[in-house]
């Protein structure tokens, strides 16, 4: 597999092509598949791609930051885009109630209304539905939700989901599924596993914008692999152009999560985009592009930075404590971010409470710092070097740390890739539990 | 005072010293304080202390009762930390202030208004009459109003600056509605451009020697 020698540059050009030997392929070309997903090199289970989309090209492994309410908090498109990321996450739930979905089509979609120029993920506004509202009961009909805004009681059907996520217009549209807390068990999961199965196809005929939309469903089943394995040979048998797995980072161990993406990767068609919805930090990321996820999303990275994280190379920083008062470094050496370039952690550490631009500052550090961990990960599976690179990001992610936790090791074996890097005689040994 | 001079002569002599100066009413308490930091020479003057409620004239007074013990030539730099109105600005700069030190920009963007006032003066202008002196309510809009929610038009038209090239009013006025930090920094982007482009007609002005007639066409429009 040759690679892209321009894999690195910072524009994408357009992928070197492989032969087209599907129709598919050069219907997308012509606009009537609104996905196509080129994969250009593969190590192990991990695969390095251009996923192709409305709205312009994206690399893969790619982290989704979330622009809640129609932006990134304190974040223009702008800057954004200058980062590199050319995909972003809104929420269908917000957006339902303010500005609403007939707004919205009045604004000519979320795209032109935040001036965002590249690719939208919405999702359905299960999640939120289920963990935001006061109320929330749901029914084979649909969910029945208590609206954030005006208390009002409000009703979503599938087929509502979809209609409002036509009218935002976002490039990827998330179907309706059945949520339930990942520690649920009895029953009420296999129930949810069934009802998402027949809410997606309830989803695929509600929407309206086959030709600039895609549909991913969404594989649920809890950690249940039994119930995953239902749901999966279910879902993959609708015309879907990706899908996602859901229903995890919600409060499992370590141990069933890294489970059930393997399990799921493993049986998710080869050659359509895998979304792991809700992850996450960067350790998960990089454990789950080796399990063979190709998109992630999480409010973390973002979040965090308002409270005063970096994520830098070597672990968080903790922009609040004493120890940065004084340290006129700034948060990772060498990094190229707007903030790195001009702030130090002193400065840092004395604004944080009190300016809003604080948060601001390392926001833009985080962004910067996972889009360049996924495109380290996308140019290192082309390169051949990927192994390599785990390693180094252990080394220097876990350096402050006693031990890497042996869920990572767990999940890197089943992936495949050799961990060289290890903190002590024991963890070598495979003995400790961390 | 003197002894933090001297010190700083030593250790950084490229650094400029200010004074703060309060302006009082208390006016025999102003000449001698003067006097002495004139002779200090001292970089600049801050003058600090006017209160909200000032109005023009009495604004006036009080820089007055500093400015007449300063020498006219090699007059120290004056920095004035005030409201920032337009109004202000205008009044205090015909005065003689070189800086002004305010939030004039950064308060209205937090409260959601973006600066709407005109700066480019046209060529032909009638010598209007003082209609109004406005205060601290310079020209605004206010961007939580219902009535900006369709509105797809810049914050402000013929703006040049970043928010208003790149979004529009409703989006801004969504952004507010959902109380999204995006909303103030695009305000604020907006707002600090907009506060600039006036001073940059101001000095425009100075140089030209219009200043007056500048000043009484934006306050009568």
């Amino acid at each position: 597999m040759s690679a892209d020698k321009n894999a690195n540059a910072p524009e994408l050009s357009e992928a070197s092509a492989e032969p087209r030997k599907r129709v598919k392929e050069d219907e997308a070309m012509l606009g009537k598949i609104p996905l196509r997903f080129n994969i250009l090199a593969r190590y192990k289970r991990a695969r390095a791609s251009v996923l192709t989309l409305p709205h312009g090209d994206v690399r893969t492994p790619v982290y989704m930051p979330v622009g809640t309410k129609a932006t990134l908090k304190g974040i223009t498109s702008e800057e954004l885009a200058n980062i590199g990321y050319r995909l972003c996450l809104s929420n269908t739930y917000h957006l339902a109630s303010i500005p609403g979905a007939d707004l919205m089509a009045e604004y000519g979609g979320l795209h032109k209304f935040m001036n965002w120029p590249y690719n939208l993920l919405t999702d359905s506004g299960g999640f939120q539905m289920v963990s935001l509202s006061q109320l929330c009961e749901i029914t084979e009909e649909g969910v029945e939700f208590e609206n954030p805004y005006d208390k009002r009681k409000m009703f979503m059907r599938p087929e509502d989901s979809i209609h409002i996520q036509n009218a935002i217009g976002a490039d990827i549209v998330m179907a309706l599924d059945d949520v339930v807390k990942t520690t649920t068990v009895g029953p009420r999961v296999e129930e949810a596993c069934d009802r998402t199965i027949r809410w997606i196809d309830r989803c695929l005929v509600a929407h309206r914008r086959k030709e600039e939309q895609n549909v991913f469903p969404i594989v649920q089943g809890a950690v249940d692999l039994k119930l995953r394995e239902r749901c999966l040979s279910a879902l993959i048998q609708r015309e879907a152009n990706g899908f996602a797995i859901g229903g995890l980072a919600g409060g499992e161990s370590k141990d069933d999560f890294w489970k059930v993406v393997a399990f799921c990767t493993e049986r998710l068609p080869e050659e359509k985009p895998r979304y792991l919805m809700g992850v996450g930090y960067p350790v998960d990321l990089v454990v789950c592009a080796c399990l063979g996820v190709d998109m992630f999303d999480c409010v973390f990275p973002t979040r965090t930075a308002r409270f005063g994280v970096a994520l830098t190379r070597y672990g968080e920083v903790k922009i609040k404590n004493s120890e940065q008062r004084d340290d006129f470094r700034p948060l990772q050496e060498g990094c190229q971010c707007p903030t790195c370039k001009k702030f130090t952690r002193t400065y840092l550490n004395s604004i944080m409470t009190k300016a809003g631009v604080s948060c601001h500052l390392l926001t833009l550090h985080n962004l910067h710092y996972l889009f360049n961990l996924m495109l380290g990960i996308h140019n290192s599976i082309i390169d051949g070097t990927l192994e390599d690179y785990v390693n180094r990001f252990l080394e220097d992610y876990f350096s402050q740390e006693k031990s890497i936790p042996k869920w990572v090791l767990d999940a890197l074996e089943k992936a495949e890739i050799n961990v060289k890097v290890y903190k002590n005689e024991e963890q070598k040994n495979g003995s400790t539990t961390a | 005072m003197c002894i933090r001079d001297r010190e700083l002569k030593e250790t950084a002599p490229d650094v400029k010293v200010l004074a703060p100066v309060l302006l009082t009413k208390f006016q025999e308490l102003l000449e001698g304080h003067i006097q002495s930091l004139l002779q200090q020479n001292v970089a600049g003057l801050f003058l600090y202390g006017l209160s909200k409620n000032d109005d023009a004239e009495t604004r006036a007074k009080r820089l007055q009762e500093v400015i007449t013990h300063l020498p006219k030539e090699g007059k120290p730099l004056l920095f004035l930390s005030g409201n920032g109105t337009p109004e202000e600005v205008l009044q205090c700069t015909a005065l003689g202030v070189d800086i002004f030190e305010t939030d004039y920009p950064f308060v209205h963007a937090e409260k959601g208004f973006a600066l709407s006032f005109e700066v480019k003066m046209p060529e032909e202008t009638v010598e209007g009459e003082r209609k109004q002196e406005f205060g601290r309510n310079a020209k605004t809009i206010s961007l939580k109003e219902e009535k900006y929610l369709r509105d797809v038009g810049p914050l402000v038209e013929g703006c040049e600056c970043f928010a208003c090239k790149n979004h529009t009013r409703a989006y801004v006025h969504h952004l507010l509605r959902c109380d999204e930090m995006t909303g103030f920094v695009l305000l604020t982007i907006h707002n600090v451009a907009r506060y600039s482009d006036l001073f940059a007609e101001v000095r425009k002005h100075l140089s030209a020697g219009t200043l007056d007639r500048f000043s009484s066409w934006f306050l009568s429009t």
